[in-house]
């Protein structure tokens, strides 16, 4: 079974609103990402709100047009490129944020984002490891915790990405108890 | 989700003949939620009622999951303490008491001194999910507090038997605080991958 | 016809018992009065509750976006508040857009500068759009600058010196500050700053408590719902000079700029209102091109260290 596979499958079998962590390595991680993200808006239809502290949004568009993915069904949280100093080019599917360890800031995004956002949903997080690097591990679980309720009270499917074996396992256990489903790829 | 022989160990533990059985059970985090709901459709089964107290999922995603699981909710009070935590807005429900967004520790302790007399069954619980996640936003000083107060609750003389099951993921059970009140249970059950 | 009863009527109500439990938790029985406190604390609440039913509380709003939902109605007409926080935290923004909602409303608002000029606190309203020439020209708006000496007491003879005793004495007349126009009652004052009045006691803080004391009654004759600047560190564990003053006030709004690695997050809370029940937790706050935004259910993530 191949990885898109292996995720298509545990997803269809979740209800609506679930919160599903998925584990790889370094390697695939981009592949995952961009894989899950093109299987969950051209097959399941859903609107996609991408939470990116690991890549600036013009690297991620980039990404997504070569994938196929169509743009016009994601919204980015870009949490890089204004505190990295880069172009801040003008997009109407790209909100910029202060930064990865903007937390309050991040939330606030993601709440707007999804209360304006009708329809089938999903708030990726990319990635678990990139926001541990400029944040501390328990403020960061709060953070989760925070969003992961909103989304569960809205009835909004969630995904985070993470690598195996690279975080913190403290960390790690009290952010994966709060999912419905890791999947390691 | 669990195995028959967790579900036993889990038996085992609750009919032990002895005044206010504390039980912690170890997790692991794959599914830890659905393993959960295992434990409380073996209780309700059982004709257990209890109380709920949740600082991880809202009240609405966990009696959702619970009924599509076959577990009789009618039976069970939920303390929705996750709500509060992030802020959001409250839905009224009977069998659920939301805390307040402050998370007063002493809010929560009046909350189950008071619910505890208003179960009518023979079979009591009180499930904890879980200690570890209300300790990312309050100090160990309360949590150990709050600990403390659930655990003398159930054992006091004079009070019907209530069984207490604190929820743990498993790799979180070498945070000293949690080995402190492994130590005061009667009974610590491992479940591993499998359930 | 039989009727099979569900399972929960055999055992409990659970509506009721949920409703019964939270009456409890907040301390009130059905009719919404207190069951807990001491019989003088009850026989007082007794009292409120009959003059509430006579004369009913007013409230006053701060059109601060998001601001006012984190109380139940209101702030009490009338309070003296604090508004305390670090350098830049937004007290003299939350000030002025306070007035500027009330203006607009064709309440009489009056702004009292210790610091800054009245030119630069205009520049400051034109910032957000708030067309302050207007405003002045409307008659509903007022801003003078004092000196902290302005604000003295004036005893039998005259003298200065008495703005610094420490106690009471009956030589001292009523604590006379600049007077106002003739028929001028503002509605709302903002005093701008506490700290800048504190200064003129510097080596005589035994005097300025007594002041300050008799300088919150003064404004509280007034009839106005008065705004007490205060600075305060960035992270405060005290929110005004002595202590004295959050003591004094009926409310204390404390305004913070978190540190965060190289960055900085606003945040807000209301500490105290006396009158009012509000949300007690620091929440996020942002200022736009337009003025203070609230998010009142935002939490802040991390911690608000005082070191």
């Amino acid at each position: 079974m191949d990885d898109i596979e292996k995720i298509s499958k545990e997803l269809n079998n979740l209800p609506e609103g679930w919160i599903v962590m998925l584990e790889t390595t370094p390697e695939k991680m981009l592949e995952v990402s961009l894989s899950t993200i093109k299987f969950l808006s051209d097959e399941k239809n859903y609107i996609g709100i991408i939470v990116s502290a690991s890549r600036p949004q013009k690297n991620l568009i980039q990404l997504y047009k070569q994938k196929k993915i169509d743009t016009k069904k994601i919204l980015i949280l870009d949490c890089i490129s204004k505190s990295q100093s880069l172009d801040l080019e003008e997009a109407s599917n790209v909100i910029y944020l202060e930064s990865v360890s903007s937390l309050t800031n991040i939330s606030l995004a993601i709440t707007a984002s999804i209360q304006q956002i009708s329809g089938a949903k999903f708030v990726f997080v990319d990635s678990i490891n990139s926001m541990l690097i400029h944040n501390k591990p328990e403020v960061f679980a709060q953070f989760i915790h925070g969003i992961l309720t909103k989304l569960r009270i809205g009835g909004i499917n969630g995904l985070l990405i993470s690598l195996e074996n690279e975080t913190n396992k403290e960390i790690h256990a009290e952010i994966a108890q709060l999912c419905d489903r890791i999947v390691k790829i | 989700m669990l195995k028959d022989e967790t579900k036993k160990s889990i038996e085992q533990a609750i009919q032990m003949d002895k005044h206010g059985v504390i039980i912690m059970i170890e997790l692991p985090v794959n599914a830890y939620f659905e393993m959960n709901s295992s434990t409380i459709k073996l209780l309700t089964n059982q004709g257990f009622e209890g109380i709920y107290i949740s600082f991880q999922r809202p009240f609405k995603n966990i009696s959702s999951f619970f009924k599509s699981e076959g577990i009789d909710t009618s039976t069970i009070l939920f303390v929705d303490a996750a709500t509060a935590l992030s802020g959001e807005q409250q839905n009224e429900d009977p069998r659920c008491i939301h805390i307040s967004q402050a998370l007063d520790i002493d809010e929560l302790v009046k909350a189950i001194y008071l619910s505890l007399p208003k179960l009518k069954g023979q079979k009591k619980f009180i499930f904890i999910d879980s200690l570890t996640t209300i300790s990312l936003y309050k100090p160990l000083s309360q949590i150990m507090r709050f600990s403390e107060f659930l655990m003398r609750t159930v054992r006091k003389e004079n009070e019907e038997n209530v069984i207490l099951i604190f929820n743990v993921a498993k790799d979180l059970t070498q945070k000293k605080f949690i080995k402190d009140i492994a130590f005061h249970v009667d009974q610590v059950i491992s479940v591993d991958n499998n359930g | 016809m039989y009727e099979k009863k569900s399972k929960q009527d055999d055992i409990f109500d659970m509506a009721k018992i949920k409703a019964e439990i939270e009456n409890k938790l907040k301390g009130t029985d059905d009719n919404g009065y207190s069951t807990v406190g001491s019989l003088e604390q009850k026989t007082q609440q007794t009292l409120e509750a009959v003059h509430a039913t006579k004369k009913p509380k007013k409230y006053v709003l701060t059109g601060i976006s998001g601001f006012d939902e984190l109380f139940e109605n209101g702030i009490p007409k009338g309070s003296n508040i604090l508004v305390a926080g670090g350098a830049g935290s937004g007290k003299t923004i939350f000030c002025l857009q306070t007035l500027w909602y009330h203006i607009l409303r064709g309440e009489k608002c009056f702004y009292m500068s210790f610091e800054e000029s009245e030119k630069r606190l205009m520049e400051h309203m034109e910032d957000f759009g708030w067309n302050p020439e207007k405003l002045l020209a409307s008659g509903n708006f007022k801003i003078k600058r004092y000196l902290p000496s302005d604000i003295h007491y004036v005893s039998e003879k005259g003298s200065e010196n008495a703005m610094f005793a420490k106690e009471e004495d009956s030589q001292l007349l009523q604590l006379e500050p600049v007077t106002l126009e003739e028929g001028y009652n503002p509605d709302f004052v903002v005093i701008d700053s506490l700290t800048a009045i504190a200064s003129a006691f510097i080596g005589k803080e035994g005097s300025y408590r007594f002041y300050a004391e008799r300088l919150f009654r003064f404004f509280e004759n007034m009839g106005s719902t008065n705004y007490f600047i205060t600075e305060t560190g960035q992270m405060p564990e005290t929110f005004s000079q002595t202590g004295v003053e959050e003591f004094l006030a009926d409310g204390v709004i404390v305004l913070y700029n978190i540190k965060r690695e190289n960055m900085r997050e606003r945040a807000i809370e209301v500490l105290k209102m006396r009158g009012t029940k509000h949300q007690e937790r620091i929440v996020a706050m942002k200022i736009s091109e337009k003025g203070m935004v609230v998010y009142p259910k935002q939490e802040i993530f991390g911690e608000i260290q005082t070191k």
